[in-house]
């Protein structure tokens, strides 16, 4: 879907750019493997895919104002206002905007900026943005307009604004967000303040035809037929459900201005505002598809809003908060965000793993008391969001209909929520006849709201299709990292809708919504023998020889102990398969990974958290995302994927919960175990970028008092060094390296047909293979590889091409 | 008899002269390790000393993440 007319030369650097960042794609593969299945028929027809934006099609770092005059960028002679100390802004002609946190309107400025820029970097005292048309467009659509931006900004500026950026202002909002889709009592209206937008798309003819005209003009519809009605919805002041205090768009606004106490013109803004007349078109039910689409590549993406007080069509969900819920002011704000009008709007928020993602969703089903699908990853997370639903909702948890492979399929699966993971949507292959049915009933119904969890994972197409098949009023996505290696998140802004909230983790951490964590790296260096073949061997087998560095272990151990005597919960992550089976062996401790059942999970998690023995869990990287273990606070990581800066941030979000014991410094420990001088270091860095731009330091750590005088420790001894790199060096690589075995597919009723092949005795029995080897291996070994013999779809040989 | 042979004495932390020791091996024939001496040090020809610096510069830059902007 690249545009033909892009210059070749564009193209060929986006394409080098992907090449080298090839490593940390194969994880957002793997990750959307994990959320797909590996489905090898998986195909989307074209009919089902929703066309983008040409906007969204441009790569971002070429979206900002590729143009800027250099000269503009130099500062030298640049005027500062007389009272530019009390304001905490700077914006900068290439689009980056700096705010300073000291300041005493930096409550305001900051929920304002977020609104429009996208955050780079925020650290303690200053932060940076970056205005892009993506951030744009979402401000666009939670109602601010480009003069409302530009007087803003002029304010909180520093200095003058420049000209190129009120320009880009104004050219990014030209177009985005002038048009709406809205469904108010059971029919579409496409909506705008502007009558020129609306003749434009009428002139296009699938809309025209797409249009239901009245056969007599009543009152209120002018010359060309355009229905005008006075806006009256900014000053319709509206509760979410649990929520003290109304909230309008205004508001953020306001106060911003009152905070500025500079109010000649605030009057006058709003006043055009209250005058402001709105005019629409209806469009028939069964068009609205075709006119989106139309719309998109008119570059007039319709924003979607539901007016679901007013929707006497679907019937409405007996739901409500329980009264214990209490909703957090950063929470109030995002949900403020998205019913800003009085209307559902659809969206992604973005807060911080731990701070409360799953409040935040059941508090919009509840505001929107409509039938909700609520997409999730994976069936553990199935279970965790239906009891999320029963722990903050009136709706008892056997009420929440669950719809996922393994485990039987509750008759309540229609009254009102269902939670049910993407692969059962999306899944093209064949299904039971039961599975079917249901399917099919879900795309029959009409949705009041999809909740998509873990929205990043997800790829684009995958999006297209689930949104494409089942019918939602209204989308909302929840992430707490809208990050991909692979610069494909764009797509989300256009597919599901704009970014509507984004929590900062520093003032969260400040406020005492999240633990405070101390993050340390921690180097452990090689010893002689293993570097020695570390340097020879191929980039498999150097990825085990750093995670098994005896070194290493040393070091984990140390920790466990320390933290085991504090009675502190050690989560370790290791996504190396052979080391997560050593260590836990090692340091006798129970591990998940990809092949551990469902039950298995569940039983390992509920030891974890009750039991006072079992202090310490391995996870392999199935342990990444979704899986909610408050109890935790400390996480040791011995091995992770590549430079991905996604994987550490979830992973440090498996401790961020606020923890109970309080009066300490730090009451959570992320530490993160590097073999020195080797490929590790150069990831390591690389991974910590987005936590670091969160404000997170890392301190470095190069010795552990006390470790060497330690004899108990394993591998004290050079003989025990030895045998654990002959291990190491025997131990078979595919073996290392996990292959995602996604278990709603596995046990998914496929109808699988019995496969032939011919072969002489010969072969079968092994007499054809090139060489013949044995290696001793412990029973525990000889076990798992049973186990996943039989659901090793890939020849060992080709694994390491997999894992490439 | 008394033998004498010129040379530099390389102290270093234990990877680093397996390093040095791995360069070696892949400069063969024109080897530069004259002594092995411990963990930690090593005794080389001095014409290696450029030599084992470049290359551990670049083994340095290897393992180091430089953000780019």
């Amino acid at each position: 879907m690249v545009s033909t007319d892009q210059p070749e030369r564009k193209r060929a650097r986006r394409l080098s750019k992907l090449a080298a960042n090839s490593s940390d794609d194969a994880y957002e593969k793997e990750q959307e493997a994990e959320a797909v299945g590996s489905d090898p028929e998986y195909t989307v027809g074209d009919d089902d895919i929703l066309p983008m934006p040409k906007q969204a099609m441009v790569p971002i770092e070429q979206q900002i104002d590729a143009e800027v005059d250099y000269d503009m960028l130099d500062s030298s002679s640049l005027e500062l206002k007389k009272d530019h100390e009390s304001r905490p802004v700077w914006v900068s002609a290439d689009g980056r905007i700096i705010l300073e946190t000291f300041s005493s309107v930096y409550k305001e400025a900051y929920d304002f900026l977020v609104a429009i820029a996208e955050p780079v970097s925020r650290p303690e005292l200053v932060h940076e943005y970056r205005l892009t048309p993506y951030s744009l467009y979402a401000a666009v659509s939670v109602g601010l307009e480009a003069d409302n931006i530009i007087s803003v900004l002029t304010k909180l500026c520093k200095t003058t604004l420049p000209p190129n950026i009120v320009d880009f202002i104004r050219d990014s909002t030209k177009t985005y967000g002038k048009a709406k889709l809205v469904l108010q009592k059971g029919k579409y209206l496409v909506q705008s303040a502007d009558t020129e937008v609306l003749k434009t798309l009428l002139s296009n003819k699938i809309i025209r035809a797409a249009r239901i005209v009245k056969s007599n003009p009543g009152d209120g519809e002018k010359e060309d037929g355009l229905m005008s009605t006075v806006n009256t919805e900014q000053d319709a002041k509206f509760t979410f459900a649990g929520g003290e205090t109304a909230v309008n768009d205004q508001t953020t606004l306001n106060a911003l201005q009152k905070a500025l106490d500079d109010d000649e013109d605030e009057e006058e803004s709003r006043q055009t505002l209250n005058d402001k007349k709105i005019f629409s078109f209806e469009v028939a039910g069964e068009q609205v598809e075709h006119v989106k689409r139309v719309c998109i590549e008119l570059d007039y993406p319709l924003m979607e809003e539901y007016d679901f007080r007013n929707d006497s069509l679907n019937k409405s969900v007996d739901m409500d908060l329980k009264p214990i819920a209490k909703i957090r002011p950063y929470q109030e704000k995002s949900l403020a965000k998205m019913f800003g009008n009085g209307r559902a709007r659809s969206g992604v928020i973005v807060l911080p793993c731990g701070a409360g993602k799953s409040l935040t969703g059941v508090t919009a089903a509840c505001t929107i008391r409509k039938p909700t699908l609520c997409l999730c990853t994976s069936s553990v997370s199935v279970e965790q969001w239906r009891y999320q639903f029963s722990l903050w909702s009136t709706k008892p948890r056997d009420q929440v209909g669950r719809f996922a492979a393994g485990g039987e399929k509750g008759k309540n699966i229609f009254s009102g929520v269902l939670v049910t993971t993407y692969s059962m949507i999306a899944h093209s292959g064949k299904r039971a006849v039961e599975t079917q049915k249901m399917l099919d009933k879900i795309k029959d119904t009409e949705w009041g709201l999809i909740l998509l969890d873990e929205v990043h994972v997800v790829p684009a197409n995958m999006f297209r299709k689930v949104l494409g098949v089942i019918k939602a009023h209204c989308k909302l996505g929840l992430t707490a990292t809208l990050l991909r290696e692979d610069q494909k998140i764009g797509d989300i802004n256009f597919l599901i809708g704009p970014k509507l909230y984004e929590a900062n983790w520093l003032d969260l951490q400040r406020a005492g919504y999240l633990a405070t964590v101390h993050c340390a790296e921690v180097w452990c260096p090689m010893t002689g023998e293993f570097y020695r073949e570390y340097l020879t061997q191929t980039p498999a087998k150097r990825k085990l020889l750093y995670a098994m560095n005896p070194n290493k272990f040393r070091m984990c151990q140390y920790l466990v102990r320390y933290h085991s005597a504090k009675k502190d919960k050690i989560i370790i992550f290791s996504d190396n398969i052979f080391a997560l089976k050593q260590y836990a062996i090692r340091l006798n401790a129970p591990f998940i990974y990809g092949p551990t059942t469902q039950k298995e999970r569940m039983r390992v998690l509920h030891h974890f958290q009750t039991n006072s023995e079992v202090n310490c869990i391995l996870l392999s990287k199935v342990g990444d995302t979704s899986i909610d273990i408050p109890e935790a606070n400390v996480l040791i990581q011995v091995s992770s994927h590549f430079g991905s800066r996604r994987q550490e941030a979830q992973r440090l979000g498996r401790i961020l919960r606020p923890k109970p014991r309080a009066g300490q410094n730090f009451n959570a420990f992320f530490y993160s175990l590097v073999s020195t001088d080797t490929q590790e270091m150069f990831y390591s860095q690389k991974r910590q970028q987005f936590l670091v731009d969160q404000g997170y330091s890392f301190k470095i750590i190069t010795q552990l008092e006390g470790m060497d005088r330690d004899e108990t420790l394993d591998f004290g001894t050079k003989e025990k060094q030895l045998l654990l790199l002959q291990q190491v060096l025997a131990a078979d690589e595919g073996e290392a390296s996990e292959r995602i075995v996604d278990e709603d597919l596995d046990r998914m009723q496929t109808v699988s047909g019995a496969r032939r092949a011919t072969g002489s005795l010969a072969a079968l029995s092994g007499a054809k293979g090139m060489s013949y080897r044995e290696v001793n291996r412990g029973p525990e070994v000889l076990e798992d590889r049973k186990r996943l013999g039989i659901v090793s779809k890939r020849h060992a040989l080709f694994r390491k091409r997999d894992n490439k | 008899m008394v033998h004498f042979t010129e040379g530099v004495l390389v102290a270093c932390d234990v990877p680093t002269k397996q390093f040095i020791l791995k360069l070696d091996a892949d400069l063969k024939p024109r080897s530069f390790v004259l002594f092995d001496l411990d963990d930690n040090h090593i005794f080389v020809e001095g014409w290696a000393v450029e030599t084992i610096r470049n290359n551990l510069e670049e083994l340095y830059k290897e393992n180091h993440f430089t953000f780019i902007a």
